[in-house]
């Protein structure tokens, strides 16, 4: 296949959807992102990268 | 870009390159001002900029000190230095893909970052073969955050992932399980690269960390006890000692039966 593309001169696809992916508990997945989110936000670590950078 | 430019200093300070390879530059330990000029060479790959934009690996290679390259297998090394944080020597040389700290950031588990819901304990920074164990460990759990496309720094609990993969895809997994399919990953990615012809002789680390410190004259410096570690890892991994393959009962522990056909098979 890569030989295929190079011979063609060809070096990337690109693709795009626009259909949702479905999530399995989306009620409970959001609950628990949104905790996460404010857990890392809150995290010393994530305060000094922020401030320092990496 | 920082760590070829590193070379070339390290080489013209060792005499190895001069000014007609710089361009009339002066490389010289602490001159800031060539590093600009530098950078816009190796962008326009004018001049020294052309061996530079090539990578440390090659930069040293042109020049015949390819040893003096502070890379594995054509990647650069990060800014840990496995004499400070010891399991980043076999990080580094296990790596799928040359010298990466995001293969596994395990600098941090070098100064206490112990997750011990994952089966890891604490080694020291200069413990040697004994955390061999614990390296595999941690790189087929940081092969997971890399195939969720998860940042390290947010270094999330085991539990957490396990929350995330469930309720996103219905996939209820123990701890167990994401290591294994951490680890099914991992071999799979060495097996692709032994098929590729890469084996044993691949792992092993640039000697400038196997060395004492440029201005050590206490004799203080730490070297890690890379063969010991490396023959302790290969063990761990259950991988073959001298060609560094997956051994066939590991990959089919792993329901990797179609990667011991193409390591295996005669013909």
């Amino acid at each position: 296949m890569g030989a295929l593309m190079g011979s063609k001169n060809l070096k990337a696809i690109a693709v795009q959807g626009s259909n949702k992916i479905p999530l399995y508990d989306p009620q409970s997945y959001n609950t628990l992102r949104s905790n996460l989110n404010h857990a890392l936000r809150a995290d010393e670590m994530t305060q000094v990268l922020n401030e320092l950078g990496t | 870009m920082s760590n070829a430019i590193g070379l070339a200093f390290h080489l013209y300070e060792m005499g190895a390159i001069n000014k007609e390879d710089t361009g009339g530059l002066a490389l010289e330990w602490g001159n800031a001002d060539v590093v600009e000029p530098l950078i816009d060479l190796t962008l326009e790959r004018k001049g020294i900029g052309e061996l530079l934009s090539q990578g440390s690996h090659l930069f040293g290679k042109h020049f015949g000190y390819e040893e003096e390259a502070v890379q594995v297998n054509g990647l650069e090394v990060p800014h840990h230095d496995p004499r400070g944080a010891s399991g980043m020597a076999l990080v580094y040389a296990t790596s799928p893909r040359g010298a990466c700290h995001n293969q596994s950031d395990y600098f941090f588990v070098d100064v206490g970052q112990v997750e011990p819901t994952l089966g890891m304990d604490f080694f020291s920074p200069h413990d040697g073969a004994k955390k061999a164990i614990n390296v595999k460990k941690h790189q087929d759990w940081r092969t997971i955050f890399n195939s969720l496309v998860m940042c390290l720094f947010a270094n999330l609990e085991p539990q957490n992932v396990l929350d995330l993969i469930r309720l996103t895809s219905g996939v209820d997994w123990s701890v167990n399980d994401m290591l294994l399919a951490g680890e099914r990953v991992w071999n799979l990615k060495r097996s692709i690269n032994n098929r590729l012809g890469l084996g044993r002789s691949n792992d092993r680390l640039p000697k400038t960390f196997l060395q004492a410190f440029q201005d050590d004259e206490e004799g203080e410096s730490f070297i890690p006890d890379f063969e010991a570690m490396l023959e302790s890892y290969n063990e761990a991994r259950d991988w073959n000692m001298e060609s560094g393959f997956p051994n066939p009962n590991k990959l089919a522990v792993l329901n990797l039966d179609f990667a011991i056909k193409d390591l295996y098979s005669q013909g």
